[in-house]
Parts: structure tokens; sequence; C-alpha cells
């Protein structure tokens, strides 16, 4: 194709920049719109499946599957403590279980009390800083790090449960150890600390000041009865750490749901097999969730590419009536460039190529619009 | 020695369609180098003639011949390229392009078809044409930054840039005051002179007729 059709679509463009500019963005925002669904769309989807795919079985308390896995995954939702800690010695033997405790937040961020096994299983790579080793410290996910400024040295308030709930525990003060690298994945938004740590925040395992003659108020010696005004710390620190302790037993201690990673296939569906008959906890295969919620998505999204449809067939009408209107305007050009010795397909041509230009520049539109609406999600929601 | 033909037309009939309108020409022949005027009230056919000249138009019957060449025989494609090479056109309102510079517009014949080729002779030429015409120092300039009787002059010099041998003009004073009208005459008269072309000008000024070596007059679809 000889370059004149060019020089002069280009001509034609650069003439008029605001109008060449109104119908780049015009178009550009007309072509993201749709296109920014359905990459938003996938994206979200594969997250959610990649997640599912990396966790072979979720063991929790029987009731919804899809609170079970949404709150053990993704951090989304409350499914309260539905286990005892000794759900693991009946699922260690088949594998890798790793017990997760929910239900508490730090500047609005999930805490996750686990084992050190989580960060093995999720590949975890401590980026600065160390693993919690002791109770109050807490690693935090790379996202939590950057929005609150939190580095290794820092600390952090849990926020409080239930601000009318004057008996319960009080938010803890939390040394932050380590940050996380980022990961692209929920764990990016999340706090995570031994799992007795939570018990403190539940106020099972607790620290208080001595209990002597003065402030009892009852018994004698070394079997006082502890008044409820006695000061229960808020802080953990290398001082008073020897004075936390628990009353009871900790194996009917809670544990939100349990991660197993089984050793082989035989081990997996052992696991599913014991639990199908068991009346107070299930196991359930997180793709599978994921895939039925993902199928009900799915045809959400039928449902709204067809409106897509509707949508571009209406700024096709809209893109066809302002080329129409744009020829008829260029009526007289187009006939003296006939008259001076343009056959009709130079003609074509030069339109197609302006044509093709418009377009060129508002798919960069779109896919600057598409990249700047991902940044946008991705500080906004993770994805 | 027979004096050498830059047009004839030999019998020619041409209709459009069922419109109605039926222009005949028993025998009609222009000089090379002449200067003729085409004169005649509104809907004669004038501009009809001219474009049959030209290779626009095909007759339905006789014979078109242009500088030697049979141009009613010729295909769709070979008179639009025997047109870019032998005809300049120059039209009533002298139309630009207007987001091509004066320069741009003197050029464009040269993006339009393939038989011509753009090279730096050609720019020379056109830079050339517009000083010739008074247009020194506006090459870069859009037509909305041009006076009318500029533009009409870059028009003439997109008319004249390919070095046609006949120079058809369509009406090019209509609309204008008789000084203006006066000046594009003597503007046409004089390129062509310099060049050795001939000139076939469409009006119906009779005030110019004393300007051409001929005049053809044409009176309801017929000399």
């Amino acid at each position: 194709m000889s370059r004149h059709p060019w020089v002069l679509a280009l001509r034609y463009l650069a003439a008029s920049p605001g109008r060449t500019l109104v119908m780049v963005v015009g178009l550009g925002v007309a072509l993201f719109l749709p296109a920014f669904t359905v990459v938003v769309g996938r994206l979200a989807q594969d997250r959610l499946l990649d997640r599912a795919e990396a966790t072979p079985l979720v063991v929790g308390h029987t009731g919804n599957e899809f609170d079970l896995v949404m709150a053990s995954l993704y951090f989304h939702g409350d499914i309260g403590d539905g286990l005892t800690y000794d759900v693991l010695d009946a699922l260690t033997p088949y594998g890798t279980a790793v017990p997760l405790h929910l239900g508490y937040t730090a500047g609005g961020a999930p805490i996750v009390g686990t084992s050190l096994d989580y960060f093995d299983e999720r590949g975890l790579v401590v980026a600065e800083g160390r693993h919690p080793a002791v109770l109050g410290e807490v690693v935090v996910g790379s996202q939590v790090a950057a929005d609150a400024h939190l580095r290794p040295g820092d600390t952090l308030r849990s926020d409080q449960k239930n601000l009318y709930d004057l008996a319960g525990a009080y938010p803890l003060l939390l040394h932050v150890v380590g940050v996380l690298a980022p990961t692209g994945t929920p764990d990016d938004t999340a706090l995570f600390c031994d799992i007795k740590t939570t018990w403190v925040l539940d106020g099972l395992l607790h620290g208080h000041e001595t209990v002597t003659q003065r402030n009892a108020v009852a018994g004698v010696d070394d079997n006082l009865e502890a008044s409820l005004g006695l000061f229960l710390f808020t802080e953990i620190t290398s001082e008073n750490l020897p004075t936390f302790h628990l009353h009871g037993d900790a194996s009917v201690w809670p544990v939100s749901s349990v991660l197993v990673w089984p050793r082989d296939a035989r081990a997996h569906d052992e696991v599913l097999g014991d639990l199908a008959v068991d009346e107070v906890r299930q196991a359930v295969r997180p793709v599978q969730v994921v895939r039925t919620i993902l199928g009900i998505v799915l045809r959400i999204q039928e449902l709204l590419a067809s409106w897509v449809v509707l949508v571009a067939v209406s700024t096709s009408l809209f893109v066809g009536l302002v080329v129409s209107l744009s020829l008829r305007l260029r009526q007289g050009e187009i006939t003296l460039m006939r008259r001076i010795g343009a056959s009709r397909g130079t003609v074509v041509a030069m339109l197609g190529v302006e044509a093709v230009l418009l377009l060129v520049g508002a798919t960069a539109v779109a896919v600057g619009l598409t990249i700047a609406g991902r940044a946008v999600l991705a500080a906004a929601v993770g994805l | 020695m027979t004096e050498p033909l830059a047009v004839r037309l030999d019998e020619v009939g041409f209709s459009y369609g069922d419109a109605g309108f039926r222009l005949t020409l028993p025998a009609w022949q222009v000089a090379r180098g002449a200067r003729v005027g085409v004169v005649g009230p509104s809907g004669c056919g004038k501009s009809t003639l001219l474009g049959l000249v030209a290779g626009e138009l095909v007759p339905d019957t006789g014979a078109v011949e242009v500088a030697g060449t049979r141009i009613d025989q010729l295909d769709d494609g070979g008179r639009r390229a025997w047109r870019v090479r032998n005809v300049g056109l120059v039209f009533q309102d002298f139309p630009l392009v207007d987001y091509l510079d004066a320069v741009h517009n003197v050029v464009l014949p040269y993006r339009l078809h393939g038989a011509l080729r753009l090279d730096a002779a050609v720019w020379d030429r056109a830079a050339r044409l517009l000083d010739e015409l008074g247009l020194a120092g506006k090459h870069g300039r859009l037509p909305a930054r041009l006076s009318q009787g500029e533009r009409q002059r870059v028009a003439i010099a997109r008319a004249l840039v390919t070095e046609p041998s006949l120079l058809l003009a369509d009406e090019p004073t209509t609309g204008l005051d008789a000084a203006n009208a006066d000046a594009v005459m003597a503007l046409l008269a004089q390129a062509v002179a310099a060049r050795g072309m001939t000139l076939v000008m469409v009006t119906h000024d009779h005030r110019l007729e004393g300007r051409f070596d001929d005049v053809l007059h044409l009176s309801g679809g017929a000399p």
C-alpha cells in the first residue's frame, strides 16, 4: 500500500487535535468498559481458583462450605470457632494440618492465628525481619505493611471486637517482627501470628499482675481468689511474658478451621471419607467449592455479556452515525479528490487508514485505562 | 499541413439517464495553445461538455479525442490515469483540502494516483509555482489562513503542477466581482500562455468573451 493515504490520514487527524482526541477517547472508553469487565472477571476467577487449587482440603465445623472456604482461604467473613485444637491430632497423621484461628482484625486487616507450617505450605517468604517467635508478635502482609507504613519494630493494636463487651478481652498491642514478600494473594492483606496470640485476643490465655492478699477478694496464701479489678496486661513484654498462662486444657481451645495438605492421594481421600460421616466437622475441597461459585459468577457474566453485546451494537450504531455525518461533511473534499485523480479505492484506503489510526489510538486508551483500572483495583481490593 | 488539435469532438451525444437533458455536438475542435470559452445559460450543458473533455463523463455516441487520445475508448482506470497526466482542472469556488497547507494542496494529485510520482522535482515545481503566483512565504499556511484570492491561486497551482497540456476551468469567475473575475482570467491566461497550454473555460460571464481566441455558444443542449 502506498504511503500517501497514511500521510493524508495523519494530516487530517493532526489538523484537528481536539476532534481527534474526542473520537479516540470516546472510542477508547467504549472499548475499555467491556474489555475491563472481562479482564477483571477473568483475573478474579484465576486468583480465586489459584488459591483454591493450592489448598487441597479445608476442615471446619459443619455448615456452609462456601463460608468455610471464603474465610479460610480468602479471610472473608467470620465462621466462628467451630473446632477445638485437638482436631489436629486427628488430622496430622494424614499430612500437614495447619490450624487457623480467625475473627480478629488490626487496623481493619485480618489477624490470622496459625502455625509456622502455614508459611511453608503457602510459600510465604519474610522479606524483612523474622517469623513470630513469642506471644504478641506478628508478621504483616506486604499490602498491610505498605498501607500502614509498618516495619519490624513497629507496633499496632488489635481492633476492639465489640465495643460494648466490657467483660471481653481488651485490644492487644502487637509487635511487628517481620514483613512478608508480596504474593498477589490474600496473604498480602493479612497479619499472621502464632495461634496462641489469638487465644490471648480471646482472653483465654492471659497475663495479669500477681494476686496478693491486697487485691484478692477471698482465699489465703497460694489459693487466692482474684478481684475483677485485677490488672490484665494488654501488651506482652519480656517482663510480663512469664505471667501469661491458660486455665484449663489447651486441646479444647478454639480453632476456626484447619488447612490440610495430605501426604498423598490416599490420605486425601481418607480425610474426606472419615469426615463424610462426622456430624460436627466437615472436610471440603476448596477447588470444588470455588468452581461452584465461579459457575454462578459465570452465568451472571454471560448475562452481562449479552448486555455488553447490546452496548457494542449501540456503540457501533453511534460510531456509524458519526462516520456517516463525517463523510457527509467531507463530501466536498472527497468529490474534489475523485475529480483530480483519486479512485474510489484510494478514497476508501485513506478513510480506512484514518479509522485504523483512530482504532489504534482508542485501543491504546482502552489498554491504558485497563492498566490504570487494574492498578486502582490492586490498591483498593488487592486484585 | 493540418493544424494540431488539442480537442476534437465528433457527433457527440450525451444524456443523464432519464433526466431528460441531452447534449448534442455535431463537431467541435480546439486548436493546441488556444484559449477557448464555452458560454451559455445555466443548464445548457457547459459543465457536461467539460466533463466529456476531461474524461469524467463518457459520451453515449460519437468520439472524444484529446491530445491525440480517443478517451471515450478508455476504461474508467485508463481515463483517470490519462486525465491526471494530461488535464489540469480548475473548479468553481477553487476548493482546497482544508487540512492540507498550500504546498501540500498543490502536490495533492501526486498523492491520489499511482501514475504520478511525488519526488523532489515535484516539490520544487510546486514551490516555484506558488512563488510565481505570489504566495512566497505562505507555502505552509492552511487554507483557513489564506485570503480568497490566495486560495484561488493555490487551486490554479494545483492544476498546473502536473504540467498538463490542457487546462479546463469550470466557471472559475462565478460569484466574483468584475475586478476579481478579470484578475482570475488574467492569471489563467498568463499561466497557459507561459506554458503553451490550451485553455478551455466554461463561463456564463459574456463580458469575458473578448479574452478568448474562440468562443463556443451553447444553448439548450446544442451549439
